[in-house]
C-alpha cells in the first residue's frame, strides 16, 4: 500500500470514534430509506399479486333474488369478465366465553369451483382445498387466533334465534374478504345444502359479484359495467338495492398502506437529509483537523486533485461499511415487518426480493450523498494553500472571536456555566448544523405525535355522532314502547333511544341520476349525539321534513347548501326535504348519512313508534361494567325472542378504529425514533469534535485546577443548552410538519383532511428525550475531556 | 539552460554563472487591519547551485516571508522568483505543488511530519504524490535515505515515539526524498539542543558536499557561520549579505 493510502486507512481506523460517529450517521440513513421502501415495494407487489391471483370482484350487486337463468345472461353484459351469483346468512357465532361474534356465511357449491374471490389453499403452495360436506363450515386463516381445530362443531345463533352446530371443515385463505381483525365480523363458507338448512336460499342469489374483463383499477368503468349489470338485472325483473364499488382492482389494505408508505418514504428522506447536515458537519471539522496535515502534503509535492481522492475515499470507506451493514439489516428488519403486517392484512408475502432500485437508493445515501455533503468543506479545504495552513494567520484558528458582551454577563449563572454557554456560540456554522438536526427531529417527533393526538381527535368527533355506549341493531323493527322498558330495566342502564337507520337516494336536481343515501334518525329529544354544525342549525323537534347533510354528500352533490329543497327516493316513494344544516364528520363515509327527525321520517315511512336500533346509555362508563350490561342484554333479548342483528360496545368499536390507525402510527413512531437517533449522534459528534478541539484549553483548565467534575461539567451543561435551544425551535418548527402531515395521512386515509392539533404531550415527551439524548450525547465525550491529563494535552498536535 | 531570467530594467542577472535562485526586486505587503505592512521591501537575491546560504535576522524581519517567496508558499506583491528556470511567481497553486515536490525539499522549524504515518511511510510520501521513482524503489530509498540519518532502526515507528532530533532528521530526509537540488529550511535547530544542532549542520554540509543547494534561516550566528554565505536581513530589507563574512552594527 502506497504512503498515500496508508494515510488514509489510519485516518480511518485511528480515531474511532468519529469512524464510528459517521459510520452510524450514513446506516441511519441506508437503513431509513431500504426499510421504507422493502416494506413499500414489496407490500404492494405481494398484497395486489396475492389479491388479483384470487380473481378478485371488482363490485357487487346486492338484489333481490336472481336465479341462474338471469345470472347467465350477465356474462353478456359488455366490459363484464366473470360474474358470480352468491346468496349468505347471517348469524352469531356463539363462542366459549358467552360472547356473540357476528358471522356471514356464504354459500358455495364446491370451494374448488368458485370462479370469481376465489378460496387458496390455508397454506400458499398447498395442492388443494379441504373437502366442505354437508353441515361443514370453511374458516379464514385470519381466524385461527379464536383456536378452533378441523372437526370442533360451531354454534351458530341465526336471526330466528335458532341454534345451528357446523362442524369446522377446515381453513382457507380468502384474501377477498376483509378479515375479522379489521371488520369485527367473520365471513366463513358452507355449501349450498348447509346454507338451505341455515335457512338460505341455494336456487337465488342475493349478491352478484361482478369482475370485470379490463382496467380494473379504473373505478369509473368499473362503475360503468356495475351500472350495466344492474340495469340487466333490472330489466330481468330482480330490484337491485345497492351497489359496493371499495377500490376497485386492490386489496382491502392498499388503500391505507399508500398513506402509510408516502409518509414513511418522505419521514425516511428527511432522515437522509439529517445524516447529510450531520456528515458536513464532522467532514467540516475532520478538514478543520486536517488543514495543517494538508499543507504539509502541499508543502511536499501533494495536488490538490490527489489530496482531495484521499479524503473522497475515506468517506466512500465509511459509506461502504455503513452501506454493508444497513442494507442487509434494513432488508431483514422490513421482512420481520412484512410478515406482521401481512398477517394483519390477511396476505401472502411472496418469495423476498431485494429490489434493485431499493438497492439503488441505498447507494446514493450511502455514497452520493455523503460525497455532496463533504464537497463543499473538501473543496475549501484541500485548496488551501500551504501558507494559510501553516501560519497562524490563516485558517485554523480564525472564526473564533469572543463574544463582546462577555463581560456583562449575568452574575446568576456561574463561570463554568458561563463557558459553557460561550463554548456553544464558538462555532457557528457547526453550531447551526447541529441545532438544525435537532430541530428536525424534534419537529418531526412532534409531528407525530400531534397526529395521534389528531386520530384521538378525529375519532372523538366521530364518537360524537354516536355517543351511546351500547348499540342494540335489530333484524326486525320492533316498537320503542316494547324494547326500551325492558331494556331501561337492566340495572346499570340509565337510557335507552330509539333510532332508525334508512337507506335512501337523492335525486340529482335535472332529475338524472341518484346518490345512494343513509337516512339517520334520532328522535327529537336525542343527547346521544353532538354534532359538529359548519353551516346552518341542527334540526329541532318542531321540524318535519328537515334534513342536516354532511360533508359526504356534498363531496358528491357539491351544489348543496343550506335552504335548498331536495327530491329524495325512500323506499321507492319519492319525498320533498329541506336542508336546514351541514355538519363535519372525519373520515370517509359510504354511503353519506342525513339526519332527519326520528318522529317524522317514522310517520312517512307508515311505521311510528317503530325502532330499528336501540342507543343505550350506561350509568358507568368503564369497560368491565359496559360490557357486563351488554351480556345481560343479549340474554334479556334471547328470552324475550327479540332478533337482535349485533350488539356493538362503543369501546369495542374505538378499539377496532384505532387498531387500524395504529399501523400507521407505530411505524412513525419508529420514524420518528430514528430522527431522534440521527440527532442525538449529531449532537454527540458535535460535542466530541469540540473538546476535541479544545484539547488544549481543557488541559490548561487542568493546569490550573479544574477538578474532573468542573470539566465535565463545562461540556454537558453545553450538550443540554444545545439540546433546550433546539427543543425550543423544534416546536415551532413542528408548526409546519404537523399541518403537512394531518393533511396528507387525512388524504390518503381518510379520504379528508385530518383536523390540525397540536398538543403539550407531544411538546413535554420531545423535552424529556432530548434531555436525555443531549445527557448522552455529552456524556462520552465529557468523560473523554476530564480523563485528559495536562500531559496529553500539551502534546496534542 | 536556454532562457534568462531578466530583471525589470533589462539588465542581465550579474555573477558569472546562472544564478539557481533568483529574486528580482521582491516586494512582499501584508495587508493588515491597520493598513498595509511592508514585510519585504524591494529584496534582490541571487543563489547559485551549490551555495549554502544562512539567513539571519531579528524576530519579525520577514525571513520566512522570504524563504516563502522562494519555496511558492506565498506570492510576492511585486517583483519577480525565478527558481531552477521557473517562475515561481507565475505557478498556479496546483502546478507549483507538484514543481514543488520536485524541486524543492523543506524542512520545517516544527518537523511537521504526519502523525499517522510511520516514519518510513513520511518519507515515502514525497515520492508518492509525485511518482518520483518507481513504485517498487520507493521503499528502499525511503529505507537508504533513514540509513544515512543513522535512523534505520526507528523506520517502522510513529514520528511521536522519536525525539526532536530524530524527528527533525526524518523531516530533512523526507524533504530528501524527490533528490530535489534546493534545500529550504525555517529554523531547522531552532527547537535543538546545541549538540543536535550541530550534527543537523553537519548533514547540510555533507548535502551541499553532494551539489545540494541549501538555504535556512536560523537564529543561531555561530550556526550560520558554517554556511558558505551569510545574509542578513532588518525590516524586510538585505542589509548585508557576504560569503561567510562576520556582520556589524547587528545585536543577536
Ligand atoms: N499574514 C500576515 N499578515 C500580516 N502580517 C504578517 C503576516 N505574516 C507575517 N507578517 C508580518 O510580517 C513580518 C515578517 O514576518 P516573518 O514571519 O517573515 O518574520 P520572521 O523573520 O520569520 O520572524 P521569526 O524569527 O519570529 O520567525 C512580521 O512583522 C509579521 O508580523
Ligand atoms: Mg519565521
Amino acid at each position: 500500500m502506497s504512503s498515500r493510502w496508508k494515510k488514509v486507512w489510519a485516518d480511518f481506523w485511528a480515531n474511532k470514534t468519529r469512524t464510528f460517529l459517521m459510520i452510524l450517521t450514513v446506516i441511519v440513513g441506508v437503513f431509513a430509506v431500504g426499510f421504507n421502501n422493502n416494506i413499500g415495494l414489496q407490500m404492494n407487489r405481494d398484497m395486489d399479486a396475492d389479491f388479483l391471483s384470487a380473481n378478485p370482484s371488482e363490485s357487487t350487486v346486492y338484489v333481490s333474488p336472481v336465479d341462474d337463468d338471469l345470472l347467465v345472461t350477465l356474462e353478456d353484459v359488455p366490459g363484464v369478465g366473470a360474474i358470480e351469483g352468491r346468496s349468505d346468512v347471517a348469524g352469531q357465532l356463539l363462542l366459549d366465553d358467552g360472547k356473540k361474534v357476528v358471522i356471514s356465511l356464504d354459500g358455495i357449491k364446491d370451494p374448488d369451483q368458485i370462479h370469481v374471490n376465489l378460496l387458496k389453499p390455508e397454506v400458499s403452495g398447498e395442492a388443494s382445498l379441504p373437502a366442505l360436506g354437508n353441515k361443514e363450515i370453511l374458516l379464514d386463516r385470519s381466524i385461527k387466533s379464536f383456536g378452533f381445530e378441523v372437526g370442533d362443531m360451531l354454534n351458530i345463533e341465526l336471526a330466528n334465534g335458532k341454534i345451528r352446530e357446523l362442524r369446522v371443515a377446515g381453513y382457507i385463505h380468502d384474501v377477498t374478504t376483509i378479515p375479522y381483525n379489521m371488520m369485527g365480523s367473520i365471513t366463513a363458507y358452507v355449501n349450498t345444502d348447509t346454507l338451505e338448512w341455515l335457512g338460505g336460499s341455494s336456487a337465488y342469489y342475493s349478491k352478484i359479484l361482478v369482475s370485470v374483463s379490463e382496467n380494473p383499477t379504473d373505478s369509473q368503468h368499473v362503475s360503468d359495467v356495475t351500472q350495466a349489470v344492474a340495469d340487466r338485472l333490472e330489466k330481468g325483473g330482480a330490484s337491485v338495492y345497492f351497489i359496493q364499488i371499495f377500490n376497485p382492482g386492490h386489496h382491502f389494505g392498499w388503500e391505507v398502506t399508500q398513506g402509510v408508505i408516502v409518509v414513511l418514504g418522505v419521514l425516511s428522506w428527511m432522515t437522509v437529509f439529517l445524516s447529510a447536515f450531520l456528515i458536513v458537519n464532522t467532514i467540516n471539522s475532520l478538514m478543520a483537523q486536517h488543514s495543517k496535515q494538508i499543507g504539509i502534503m502541499k508543502a511536499i509535492g501533494g495536488q490538490t486533485h490527489q489530496i482531495m481522492t484521499m479524503y473522497i475515499v475515506l468517506i466512500l470507506s465509511f459509506g461502504v461499511v455503513a452501506f454493508a451493514l444497513a442494507t442487509p439489516l434494513a432488508a431483514y428488519l422490513a421482512k420481520m415487518v412484512l410478515v406482521g403486517m401481512a398477517g394483519w392484512l390477511n396476505f401472502e408475502v411472496g418469495a423476498f426480493t431485494i429490489f434493485p432500485q431499493t438497492v439503488v437508493q441505498q447507494a446514493i445515501v450511502a455514497f452520493i450523498i455523503p460525497l455532496l455533503a463533504a464537497l463543499l468543506p473538501l473543496w475549501n479545504t484541500a485548496r488551501i494553500t500551504v501558507r494559510e495552513a501553516l501560519s497562524d494567520y490563516g485558517l485554523g484558528n480564525g472564526g473564533v472571536k469572543q463574544p463582546k458582551k462577555q463581560t456583562k454577563d449575568s452574575r446568576f449563572l456561574s463561570r463554568p456555566v458561563r463557558i459553557s454557554i460561550r463554548n456553544t456560540f464558538r462555532r457557528k456554522v457547526r453550531l447551526v448544523l447541529t441545532l438544525s438536526t435537532l430541530v428536525l427531529a424534534g419537529a418531526i417527533f412532534v409531528a407525530v405525535m400531534n397526529l395521534f393526538g389528531t386520530f384521538d381527535k378525529t375519532m372523538q368527533d366521530v364518537e360524537k355522532y354516536f355517543l351511546a355506549d351500547i348499540n342494540i341493531s335489530f333484524n326486525r323493527a320492533y316498537r320503542y314502547e316494547k324494547v326500551a322498558p325492558m331494556v331501561e330495566a337492566v340495572p346499570g342502564v340509565q337510557r335507552a333511544e330509539g333510532w332508525m337507520m334508512l337507506g335512501g337516494e337523492i335525486i340529482s336536481a335535472d332529475e338524472t341520476t341518484a346518490n345512494e343515501l343513509a337516512f339517520v334518525a334520532p328522535p327529537a329529544d336525542s343527547t346521544l349525539i353532538e354534532p359538529i354544525l359548519t353551516d346552518g342549525r341542527w334540526l329541532l323537534p318542531e321540524d318535519e321534513n328537515a334534513i342536516v347533510i354532511g360533508n359526504h354528500l356534498l363531496s358528491v352533490r357539491p351544489d348543496l347548501k343550506v335552504g335548498d329543497t331536495t327530491k329524495m327516493n325512500i323506499l321507492e316513494r319519492e319525498s320533498e326535504w329541506i336542508i336546514v344544516g351541514i355538519y363535519r364528520m372525519p373520515g370517509n363515509v359510504v354511503p353519506p348519512l342525513v339526519y332527519a327527525n326520528y318522529e317524522y321520517l317514522s310517520r312517512l315511512i307508515n311505521a311510528p313508534g317503530e325502532v330499528y336500533s336501540l342507543r343505550i346509555i350506561t350509568e358507568t362508563h368503564n369497560d368491565a361494567s359496559v360490557k357486563e350490561i351488554a351480556s345481560q342484554l343479549q340474554t334479556l333479548m334471547d328470552a324475550n325472542n327479540i332478533q337482535v342483528g349485533n350488539i356493538q360496545l362503543a369501546s369495542e368499536w374505538r378499539l377496532q378504529q384505532t387498531q387500524q390507525t395504529d399501523v400507521l402510527v407505530y411505524f412513525m413512531l419508529v420514524m420518528a425514533i430514528l430522527t431522534a437517533v440521527v440527532g442525538g449522534l449529531g449532537l454527540m459528534s458535535t460535542m466530541s469534535i469540540n473538546t476535541l478541539e479544545r484539547t488544549r484549553e481543557i488541559g490548561v483548565m487542568r493546569a490550573i485546577g479544574a477538578s474532573n467534575f468542573d470539566i465535565q461539567k463545562i461540556v454537558l451543561v453545553e450538550g443540554l443548552f444545545i439540546g433546550l435551544l433546539s427543543w425550543m425551535a423544534g416546536i415551532a418548527f413542528s408548526i409546519p410538519i404537523t399541518s403537512a402531515l394531518t393533511y396528507g395521512v387525512g388524504v390518503a386515509i381518510f379520504k379528508s383532511p385530518l383536523p390540525f392539533t397540536f398538543g403539550m404531550d407531544g411538546i413535554l415527551l420531545w423535552l424529556f428525550l432530548t434531555i436525555i439524548i443531549a445527557t448522552f450525547a455529552s456524556a462520552l465525550p465529557a468523560r473523554r475531556a476530564s480523563r485528559l491529563t495536562v500531559r496529553d494535552t500539551l502534546a496534542y498536535e | 539552460m536556454l532562457t534568462l531570467p531578466f530583471t525589470k530594467n533589462g539588465k542581465p542577472a550579474e555573477n558569472n554563472g546562472y544564478p539557481l535562485i533568483s529574486l528580482r526586486e521582491v516586494d512582499k505587503l501584508y495587508k493588515t487591519a491597520v493598513g498595509d505592512f511592508p514585510a519585504l521591501v524591494n529584496v534582490d537575491l541571487d543563489i547559485k547551485a551549490g551555495e549554502f546560504v544562512s539567513v539571519i535576522g531579528k524576530s519579525g524581519s520577514g525571513k520566512t516571508t522570504l524563504l516563502n517567496m522562494i519555496t511558492g508558499i506565498d506570492r510576492p506583491s511585486e517583483g519577480e522568483v525565478w527558481v531552477n528556470q521557473t517562475a515561481v511567481h507565475e505557478l498556479g497553486e496546483n502546478k507549483m505543488a507538484r514543481w514543488r515536490g520536485n524541486n524543492l525539499g523543506i524542512v520545517f522549524q516544527f518537523f511537521q511530519l504526519l502523525p499517522m504515518l510511520s516514519v518510513v511511510e513520511n518519507i515515502m510520501l514525497p515520492m508518492d504524490f509525485c511518482s518520483a521513482f518507481p513504485k517498487n524503489e520507493r521503499k528502499e530509498r525511503a529505507l537508504e535515505l533513514l540509513e544515512e540519518m543513522e535512523l534505520a532502526d526507528h523506520a517502522y515507528k510513529l514520528p511521536s515515539a522519536l525525539s526532536g532530533g530524530q524527528q527533525q532528521r526524518v523531516a530533512i530526509a523526507r524533504a530528501l526524498a524527490n533528490n530535489p537540488p534546493v534545500i529550504i529550511a525555517d529554523e531547522p535547530t531552532g527547537n535543538l539542543d546545541s549538540k543536535t544542532a550541530e550534527r543537523v549542520f553537519g548533514l547540510f554540509n555533507e548535502l551541499v558536499a553532494q551539489g545540494k543547494t541549501i538555504i535556512i534561516v536560523t537564529h543561531d550566528r555561530e550556526m550560520a557561520k558554517r554556511a558558505s554565505r551569510v545574509a542578513l536581513i532588518s525590516d524586510g530589507e538585505i542589509v548585508s549579505d557576504k560569503p561567510n563574512g562576520v556582520h556589524k552594527g547587528e545585536k543577536a
